[in-house]
């Protein structure tokens, strides 16, 4: 997660002199460094230009140099760091500048040459377009090429912001700016911005939408928490605002620069300077890894290189003394408790061993304060994760037949596109035999498995999952449930593990394939978590109430699967066992719960209990791995909270593992919490 | 549990950001006093009588640290938005522009007080090397006050 501020005001040098003057370059020296300080990871020079455009307009801004900066504030590395750790964004962030151009557009004239075709919107990187009037407003919305709609608020609106032009606009994903800057003006601009932006908020409902400072000068810069909470001020949501702040900025770019730079956004179009030779056994995918979807090119700063610059700049001042201990002092705090201090101990510490206890409340503090931030009402994310919770145990206690089309989507979905969490679970289930089946619908979920494997293997995995839901097997699939139902406990349903034994083979041998992908597959969005949680927990109750016992599990699949959870980062499995302590009190809870023999007794055999672990922990261990990825590169809040919620669903299947030989959630216990939490909902 | 719940917001003041951009000089002594005077009238401002009166039950500027320029906030929960908004607005404190900025809000004092001590040994270890010992031993009073600090 990193936020933008994609309009700092670039006034243009005077021509006859042909040099900045010195006013306007600190000024902008003077905003980049305050935008980087305040913990922004990318700014936008803004130029905007009035009337015809002309050869001249064509881009000319120097991007700032990182020596620049660093003359300017010599202290900015560690200011800088400090803000990021605060914010949660990584250190190693670079900073990034990109060119953009506003024109304000008043006659059709105008409005015409917003073309695609223009070089000199072409020389920025952003284009924006200010509307005068509404024939330039309808017009920017429905044809201009633009990226962004900034619309003065701060004054009479010149026009009036249609609903139908809105969504053209959005449709067209143009995106809609509103500068913060003007509601810190004085109290009359405020009140007109209010009243003016809040119609635009209501209307794009967060989608599309851009805050920017657009400020003027230094002071008029905030930092990005306090931008949050002010369009809260325009009936903006704390995650809209977020999201718009950071991933709808990086979105925009991404798209842009892919629009610039690649040929009908695929092939990627470089300058290759005549002394070069294009040879074809040069690895070009290596090329291709490196490339960097937010990268204008030049102008990014790696703050290791401002950190070196700084030190090669004050080598001679480095060495200070420390006036005051602040070890002792953190000493002289008393203990809070033991589960940050949990969380401490886990967290690797990159610190010297000498910081060590000065640096262990750091950690968690930014841990916590950064949940409390993102939602700065700290009892909101619980109340959210019980909801989804309970929404999960709902789908699970409730009517078989109303639980299986909405859990059958989401399989495929996953299966098709993703292919990794689920895999993990197709693996098993593929291996699994099943003898007898005490619940129908636990029969109907494990054959559910089989066959999205076994789709998986015989279809090409480019093949979205979309289709494949209203295929004929589902149909099947439903009959044998109907079967199974009939067949009550203790019957041991031939059919169906007929059909499974039948069904692994090809299951099996499309999950041994794509394991190898799953490390390229990691990558894919983070959307899918959502989905992978659902059938996690299927997995799971499955496991908990059905007698499922492995006569014939191959070996071949344990090897695979634990060579697998052992490749993945020990990191990752760190960072999973934090995750556990801090639910302890779920668990208790669940240990409370009368044990029920049920039927399924002891048939569970340890060997089982095994693979079940291993399977576990991968599927942990690769969603960690999705939710670093995720948390790095997406800045998206919505996310957040979702990774934030597998974190802990996946916390929960650990439950299971911490104690074994149990069925450890009943049926009826299900329908307990299920109805609790109905009744706290009611 | 209680009935009425806090919030603490540790707040950053940028002293004159036009001018120098990392606090070097100091233009105004920042105190408890001339900060919640300027919260105060941007709540005023922004939110009119009735937002101040129903804001003014819980608010205190809880510590100011003139040296790292960080300051503790306290106000209530449920009008702890408008108050943090109010705060954004703050442009200058006297006649002086500031920027204030937040960097943590916490649901206890005890909590803030960790992270204050935290962001006071960053923000000091970025500036000790221009202290006189009048300010170091400033700053230390700073710290022990922090200590004592009760709701």
């Amino acid at each position: 997660m990193g936020f933008f501020d994609l309009s700092l005001p670039y006034n243009e040098p005077p021509r006859s002199g042909g040099k900045e003057i010195a006013g306007g370059k600190t000024l902008r020296l003077k905003l980049a460094t305050k935008a980087l300080e305040l913990g922004y990871v990318g700014i936008a020079h803004n130029r905007s230009i009035k009337g015809v455009m002309s050869e001249k307009d064509c881009c000319t801004i120097p991007l700032l140099t990182l020596g620049s900066l660093i003359k300017f504030a010599p202290r900015l590395a560690s200011s800088v760091e400090f803000h990021r750790d605060l914010l949660g964004v990584p250190r190693a962030t670079p900073f990034r500048q990109y060119t953009r151009l506003t024109i304000h557009v008043e006659s059709n004239a105008q409005c015409q040459g917003l073309n695609s075709g223009n070089p000199i919107l072409k020389s920025y990187d952003i284009v924006a377009v200010r509307p005068m009037n509404q024939n330039a407003f309808d017009y920017a919305c429905e044809k201009a090429e633009v990226d962004i709609i900034s619309i003065d608020f701060s004054d009479k609106m010149p026009f009036r912001l249609k609903h139908p032009m809105v969504k053209a606009a959005i449709q067209r994903g143009i995106y809609f700016e509103i500068k913060y800057s003007d509601l810190l003006m004085d109290a009359q601009t405020r009140r007109q911005v209010i009243s003016n932006a809040k119609l635009l908020v209501d209307w794009t409902k967060g989608k599309n939408l851009i805050i920017s400072s657009g400020a003027p000068s230094v002071t008029e810069l905030r930092g990005p928490n306090d931008v949050i909470n002010l369009m809260s001020l325009l009936g903006l949501s704390t995650e809209r605002a977020r999201a718009a702040i950071s991933k709808n900025c990086r979105n925009m770019i991404a798209k842009v620069l892919k629009k610039k730079r690649f040929q009908k956004e695929a092939v990627r179009v470089e300058l290759l300077s005549s002394g070069d030779t294009f040879s074809l056994e040069k690895s070009l995918s290596e090329d291709c890894m490196k490339w960097d979807p937010l990268s204008s090119g030049e102008g990014d700063m790696l703050l290791d290189d401002l950190a070196k610059a700084f030190d090669a700049a004050s080598a001679v001042a480095k060495k200070s003394s420390k006036a005051i201990d602040f070890t002792s002092v953190l000493d002289g705090l008393p203990t809070h408790g033991f589960q940050v201090k949990d969380i401490v101990g886990a967290v690797p510490l990159t610190q010297p061993p000498a910081d060590k206890i000065v640096d262990a409340p750091v950690h968690s503090n930014d841990q916590v304060s950064e949940l409390r931030m993102a939602d700065s009402a700290s009892s909101d994310d619980n109340i959210r994760e019980s909801e989804t919770v309970s929404q999960v145990n709902m789908l699970i206690s409730g009517d078989d037949n109303k639980m299986e089309p909405t859990t059958i989507v989401p399989l495929r979905k996953c299966s098709t596109s993703q292919g990794q969490g689920i895999l993990v679970q197709n693996k098993s289930a593929a291996s699994l035999t099943l003898t007898r089946c005490t619940k129908s619908d636990a029969a109907s979920d494990v054959r559910l498995h089989i066959e999205a494997t076994s789709e998986n293997g015989s279809m090409s995995p480019s093949k979205s999952g979309l289709g494949i839901v209203q295929s004929p097997v589902e149909n099947l699939n439903m009959e044998t449930i109907a079967v199974d139902e009939d067949i009550k406990e203790g019957a041991t349903t031939g059919h169906v593990s007929n059909d499974e034994n039948h069904t692994a083979k090809p299951g099996h041998h499309a999950s041994t394939d794509d394991d190898n992908e799953m490390k390229i597959d990691c990558s894919s969005e983070a959307n899918h978590n959502e989905y992978m949680e659902v059938t996690m927990e299927d997995q799971k109750h499955e496991t908990g109430d059905s007698n499922i016992n492995l006569p014939n599990l191959s070996s071949e699949t344990t090897d695979l699967l634990r060579k697998s959870g052992e490749s993945l980062s020990p990191e990752a499995v760190g960072k999973d066992h934090d995750q556990v302590s801090s639910l302890e009190s779920n668990e208790t809870e669940l240990k409370e719960e009368p044990s029920v023999p049920y039927r399924n007794t002891f048939e569970i055999t340890m060997e089982e209990k095994k693979v079940e672990e291993i399977t576990m922990e991968k599927e942990g261990n690769t969603e960690t791995e999705t939710n670093n990825q995720a948390h790095a590169q997406s800045s998206e809040r919505n996310n957040d909270t979702k990774s934030g919620k597998t974190q802990v669903k996946k916390s929960r299947v650990r439950v299971s593992r911490l104690r074994p030989f149990k069925p450890f959630l009943l049926q009826s216990s299900f329908k307990r919490i299920s109805k609790r939490r109905k009744h706290r909902r009611a | 549990m209680v009935g009425f719940k806090n919030r603490y917001m540790l707040i950053e003041v940028f002293l004159d950001p036009d001018k120098d951009l990392l606090g070097e000089g100091t233009p105004i002594i920042l105190t408890q006093f001339n900060l919640s005077k300027a919260i105060k009238d941007s709540i005023l401002v922004n939110f009119g009588e009735c937002g101040l009166g129903s804001s003014l039950g819980s608010f205190q500027v809880k510590y100011v640290n003139p040296i790292t320029k960080l300051c503790i906030v306290r106000s209530s929960r449920e009008e702890h938005r408008q108050v943090w908004s109010a705060i954004t607005l703050v442009k200058s404190i006297g006649n002086c522009p500031v920027i204030l900025n937040l960097l943590d809000i916490s649901g206890c004092i005890r909590a803030c007080k960790e992270t204050a001590l935290k962001c006071d040994k960053e923000k000091f270890e970025q500036s000790s090397k221009s202290l006189s010992e009048e300010e170091i031993r400033q700053m230390n009073n700073c710290l022990e006050k922090i200590k004592l600090l009760e709701n």
